[in-house]
């Protein structure tokens, strides 16, 4: 699965979400679509940490990097690519 | 995972605790009768390092790592039954200075750290609304782009330190339809035009920390008044309650223990039947119950504060500690109350003050049903918000 795939199929466990996102191109806004509120932000960072081992710092969750699945998976690879190479600054 | 504190810290530690209990309690009940905050007493507290505690020491704070915060902190919970000025003073570290300190420009900081450090500057937070409380996503003070900054307009309401505040961190919306994502963090200096603090409020407990309502009414601020990066608003609010929920409530661990001393002598001197009535097993239990409250209060603060120094502090972490802290003060605070009979219920002993003062606590920073709607989102639960 892609980056991109796996936080969809994150987002889709929240009951009552799978239908609306179903729907949801990667490019789509998740906010303007009511798809994810300020504390789902907040868990889907725990998550992302859990699942890629990356460390989502706090001032990051800006609705830059959080506005839609591939803006999350931008921000995922860009984290990524920091933890394998701690001198890069994404 | 190693809570015992070093020498040092707990030579500090003792420091502020006596320091605490000579220098602040003074007039308490009289102070708290006429809702007055101490500034005498702030500056006591300044001198001693405590208003710039955690802060970076390039801009004349301490530097002090968090299991060290906590366990002055604590110290100060327990010398100082000024409940209220050590509200107040939680309210400028943590909601008002810390988050210029991690997310202001280096200019932000120089302007405004080392005079939050040396007590001058008392810092503000600005977010609540009469319509916008549990759910900040709700505010509608606007902020709107106008030529060299933004134009706030709207009103916060129970705004801790706004009658003695210098600089306010005030949440606005740029855009109310994105909800969250439209939120922006300003820095609004108490002398801007169109910036208006309303009369004192008169409250329930925490009377000597002043609170006000705070109205922006075509308040223009500079571009550079904006706090953190562009919509990151939400982002510095979220950060700032998780740092103010692990240590709004630090002092309270000290609280409790002066408590459960009180109690424990009491018990112990107070006879009725021909006995102390530490020797009735439900007042015995009730005191091992004090106890036991306070033994899992401590070690989660101290947790926390060790996971935050490991950089493994979370939400979770954070709502939980809140949670317990501010529960367990009032159960506290109410079997003191008890404990000590009808004298407990007057206001000869100040325990009363300290049940009214604790009440607070389940409300501020977030209501208990908000942390553990934090608790139950994040163990993937779909508790709205
Ligand atoms: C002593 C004190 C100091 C404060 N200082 C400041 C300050 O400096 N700056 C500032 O901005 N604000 C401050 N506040 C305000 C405080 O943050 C709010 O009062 C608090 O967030 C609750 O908001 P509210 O009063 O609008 O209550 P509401 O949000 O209207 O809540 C009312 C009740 O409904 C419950 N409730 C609401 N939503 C939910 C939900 N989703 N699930 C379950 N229950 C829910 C709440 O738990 C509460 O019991 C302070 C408050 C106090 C008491």
């Amino acid at each position: 699965m892609t980056v991109a795939q796996r936080i969809r199929a994150f987002l889709a466990t929240t009951p009552g979400r799978a239908a609306a996102l179903a729907a949801l191109g990667d490019d789509d806004s998740l906010i303007d679509r009511g798809l994810l509120d300020s504390l789902g932000t907040l868990e889907l960072s725990a998550w992302l940490q859990e699942e890629f081992g990356i460390t989502v710092d706090e001032i990051d969750l800006t609705a830059d990097n959080f506005e839609s699945i591939s803006a999350i998976s931008w921000y995922v690879e860009r984290r990524v690519t920091a933890v394998e190479d701690p001198g890069r600054r994404p | 995972m190693d809570f015992g504190l070093t020498a040092e810290q707990s030579a500090y530690a003792a420091t502020v605790a006596e320091f605490a209990a000579r220098e602040l309690n003074d007039a308490i009940a009289e102070r708290d009768r006429d809702s007055a905050f101490s500034a005498e007493a702030w500056r006591k507290c300044a001198r001693l390092g405590l208003t710039g505690l955690p802060l970076p020491v390039e801009h004349g704070g301490g530097g002090a790592d968090a299991v060290t915060t906590a366990a002055a902190l604590e110290a100060l919970g327990h010398g100082c039954r000024d409940n209220g000025l050590i509200f107040s003073l939680g309210a400028h570290l943590w909601a008002g200075a810390v988050p210029i300190a991690r997310f202001g420009t280096d200019a932000q900081r120089r302007r405004y750290l080392p005079a939050a450090c040396d007590g001058s500057l008392v810092i503000a937070h600005a977010a609540t609304e009469p319509d916008a409380g549990s759910d900040p996503a709700q505010l509608t003070t606007t902020a709107t782009p106008v030529e060299g900054g933004f134009r706030l307009d709207g009103g916060k309401t129970f705004v801790t330190n706004a009658p003695v505040a210098g600089l306010f961190l005030v949440l606005a919306t740029t855009n109310r339809v994105r909800r969250h994502a439209g939120l922006c963090a300003f820095l609004v200096e108490r002398d801007t035009r169109g910036l208006t603090v309303g009369p004192p409020t008169d409250k329930m407990g925490l009377r000597t920390s002043p609170m006000a309502d705070l109205h922006l009414d075509g308040c223009h601020v500079p571009t550079d008044a904006v706090l953190g990066p562009p919509g990151a608003g939400m982002a510095i609010f979220n950060a700032t309650m998780r740092r103010e929920r692990g240590f709004i409530l630090a002092p309270a661990v000290g609280t409790m223990r002066r408590h459960l001393d009180q109690c424990v002598a009491y018990a112990r001197g107070r006879r009725q039947h021909g006995r102390a009535i530490g020797d009735f097993q439900a007042v015995a239990h009730r005191i091992v119950d004090m106890r036991l409250r306070l033994d899992t209060a401590r070690t989660l603060l101290y947790r926390f504060a060790w996971l935050l120094d490991e950089k493994r502090d979370t939400d979770s972490d954070a709502a939980l500690l809140k949670l317990h802290l501010s529960e367990c003060l009032v159960q506290s605070a109410s079997d003191a109350v008890h404990l000590h009979g009808g004298s407990g219920y007057t206001t000869a002993l100040g325990l009363e003050r300290e049940l009214r003062d604790a009440l607070g606590g389940r409300v501020y920073s977030g209501t208990t049903e908000i942390q553990k709607n934090i608790a139950a989102r994040l163990l993937g639960l779909g508790v709205g918000t």
